[in-house]
């Protein structure tokens, strides 16, 4: 038996003060961030939830179905509290300009076009804002003492490493040239401005003379704000690999998603940090059949193919899952719920099961665990 | 003079299998005799590896066989798809290498707002045209594996936002042209959704966005439909096994309102019905695909 990942432990554990979910799209990520939240909370913690795309009823059932940028209480929890919040990218973005520029270029900031598509169309803004997000409330948390546990659902990606390495993007970029070829004035750069005109020129070529004048405006202005969010950032990455943090790999036993989770478990393990464990949602196990089970079924063939059928699929994805994962990183599988968890109880019911733990069995361990 | 390829643009949420989909219809196509280009749009190889293949290198194009089907298979990437433009188009030669080396290609494809997507589009709208520049790697169609639903409104309409922003310069116009060939009858957005609740908003909620900016819809396929498992032998009690049979049951009675909500909205929008794809119980095969193919020309004869 590989070891089996304890979601009720890691609730316990008062070290944890931040969960972060990762892992790739369609697999019940937020489903399953939702469940631990609850279940924490539940048990006692002062928990805050940053959701980024709930299903409109699971957003009613978190209390978020209004505008929910801001932790909101989500009704009906009992033992401790929870608090939810939906990343409003926008917002987040806003307040941030709002907090980091200087006072005089907020609205210079705000009203530039480069900044207002950055900041609502932008595909990569979701993962900066969720890091401004969790440094805002991890600050939040530490002054005011309102909770001693953040979880964090990041944003659909290509990869889940895309939010891991937003903090070292905002530092390529800031550093990187372009900001100071477009903002030179307050740049350390010491460029011939000969060779910086040509620069600027090409770029106007390509984009046109008003669009550069624009983006240069948002540049220097930018520079700004940048420096109070790298701040942030520093202090978010810093976070992220201490041991005050776990992550939680989301998967399904689909390999797209497996190989995803072994990668991304990998690169916390090249960074120094490894990953708390990894739910493999949506399982099918299939039961084992008795003598009698197997006699009474094979009487009706189409009920003795049913079987069959999710008995070789069960078994393939097992022996996926085998392969795939890690023999380091503890697993727990959970099983395809009935019902969408679009309420506060099925997502209670998906915590209990994700707090039940069922381990993955090693191949020579048979019979197949049933789950 | 021939017309643009026509575009089939396949698009979901995420989990939905679209990637499944989009390499069924391409392989519809290329079996009904059209010469078919399949691509995709920085989904990381999803493609080729969806489909088993080895893995097609960023900004290339490759012969492929597929299910007995050859099909040309294309993975558009914005940083090629920037140099490109930089050699070509904008005739800069060398001048783009100093680009490259300031990090402006870095900071353009990861950070103006909407380039990369004009890229990404651009890329697929060269390959429609070849037909038009009598090019030896025309093709007939194209069926582009695009972002999810989240995304795809912003990614078919950064062209517009992107000609507002630069509106002076050599960009405008091309993204314009972009925006034309989104916009014409032979441009078709599919729309791949499985019957659960966040899915199937998804998919009305993008018709309407779509519809409002003129780019056509083309089919919508519910994909994982969940059958109802077969009655089990009354005097079978063993309870484990009972209770996976109320699982599977149960999948497929929560998915019945979600596929009556989706079949009314089309009726009311005087769209043709949806689509099925049965569930596979697991990793789709080039035989599974052979079979969605087949599945997906019925519908698509009929519609």
């Amino acid at each position: 038996m590989r070891t089996t990942f304890d979601v009720t432990a890691l609730i316990a554990d008062p070290d944890v003060h931040v969960v972060v979910t990762c892992g790739t799209g369609g697999v019940g990520k937020t489903s399953v961030s939702a469940a631990i939240a609850v279940a924490a909370a539940e048990s006692g913690r002062r928990v805050v939830l940053i959701t980024v795309d709930p299903a409109k009823r699971l957003a009613t059932a978190l209390g978020l179905a209004g505008l929910g940028g801001d932790p909101q209480p989500v009704p009906g929890i009992t033992g401790g509290t929870l608090d939810a919040l939906m990343l409003d990218m926008t917002q987040t973005f806003d307040d941030a300009v709002r907090s980091h520029a200087p006072r005089n270029r907020v609205d210079e900031v705000l009203r530039n076009p480069f900044y207002k598509a950055l900041s609502t169309s932008f595909s990569g803004t979701q993962d900066y804002m969720a890091t401004e997000k969790l440094g805002q409330l991890y600050e939040q948390s530490q002054a005011g003492d309102l909770w001693d546990l953040i979880v964090v659902d990041t944003p659909p990606s290509r990869s889940a490493l895309d939010f891991l390495d937003a903090p070292a993007r905002l530092d390529r970029l800031a550093e990187g040239p372009v900001l100071q070829i477009l903002a030179p004035s307050s740049g350390p750069l010491k460029l011939i401005s000969a060779g910086l005109s040509q620069v600027t020129r090409l770029i106007s070529t390509i984009i046109g003379s008003k669009a550069l004048s624009d983006l240069q405006v948002f540049a220097s202005a930018f520079e700004t704000v940048i420096t109070g969010f790298r701040r942030r950032a520093a202090k978010v990455r810093k976070l992220l690999a201490s041991p005050a943090t776990a992550f939680v790999i989301v998967a399904s036993p689909r390999k797209a998603a497996l190989d995803e989770a072994r990668f991304f478990s990998d690169q916390l393990r090249g960074r120094g940090t490894t990953a708390r464990g990894v739910v493999v949602n949506r399982v099918s196990p299939a039961v084992s059949l008795t003598p009698t089970a197997e006699a009474q079924l094979s009487e009706q063939p189409e009920a003795y193919e049913w079987w069959q059928r999710s008995w070789v699929t069960w078994r393939a994805q097992h022996t996926r899952m085998l392969t795939a994962l890690p023999t380091s990183l503890p697993v727990t599988l959970t099983p395809t719920l009935e019902r969408e968890v679009t309420d506060l109880d099925a997502v209670r019911e998906l915590g209990l099961l994700l707090g039940g733990g069922a381990g993955l069995a090693e191949e020579h361990e048979s019979p197949v665990l049933d789950v | 003079m021939p017309d643009a390829a026509p575009l089939h643009i396949v698009s979901g949420k995420g989990g939905t299998g679209k990637t499944t989909i989009a390499l069924a219809l391409a392989l519809m196509l290329g079996r009904a005799g059209t010469k078919t280009l399949v691509c995709e749009v920085e989904s990381r190889h999803g493609l080729s590896e969806a489909a088993g293949l080895a893995k097609i290198p960023d900004g290339q194009e490759r012969t492929v066989t597929l299910s007995g089907q050859s099909l040309r298979m294309l993975s558009v990437d914005s940083g090629h798809a920037l140099r490109d433009y930089l050699e070509s188009h904008a005739r800069l030669g060398v001048a783009g290498t100093i680009l490259e080396k300031t990090g402006f290609v870095d900071f353009a494809t990861e950070l103006a707002p909407g380039l990369r997507d004009v890229l990404l589009t651009g890329k697929v709208y060269q390959a429609a045209r070849r037909r038009l520049k009598g090019s030896p790697h025309a093709v007939d169609a194209i069926v582009m594996d695009a972002p999810p639903t989240g995304r795809i409104e912003t990614f078919l309409t950064a062209g517009d936002a992107l000609a507002e922003v630069m509106a002076v310069g050599p960009i405008a116009p091309q993204a314009q042209s972009i925006m034309e060939l989104l916009r014409s009858p032979s441009t078709k957005v599919h729309l791949v959704t499985t019957l659960s609740e966040m899915a199937v908003t998804e998919t009305l909620e993008t018709i309407d966005a779509l519809t409002r900016h003129d780019i056509a819809i083309g089919h919508v396929v519910v994909n994982q439909v969940a059958g109802a498992p077969p009655a089990l032998p009354a005097n079978l009690h063993d309870p484990a096994l009972r209770s996976a049979w109320e699982r599977d049951l149960a999948v497929s009675v929560d998915q019945q309102p979600w596929a009556e909500t989706l079949a009314a909205r089309l009726a009311e929008l005087e769209r043709p019905p949806a689509l099925t794809v049965d569930l596979l119980p697991d990793e789709v095969s080039p035989d599974d695909l052979g079979r969605i193919a087949d599945l997906l020309a019925e519908g698509w004869a009929a519609a």
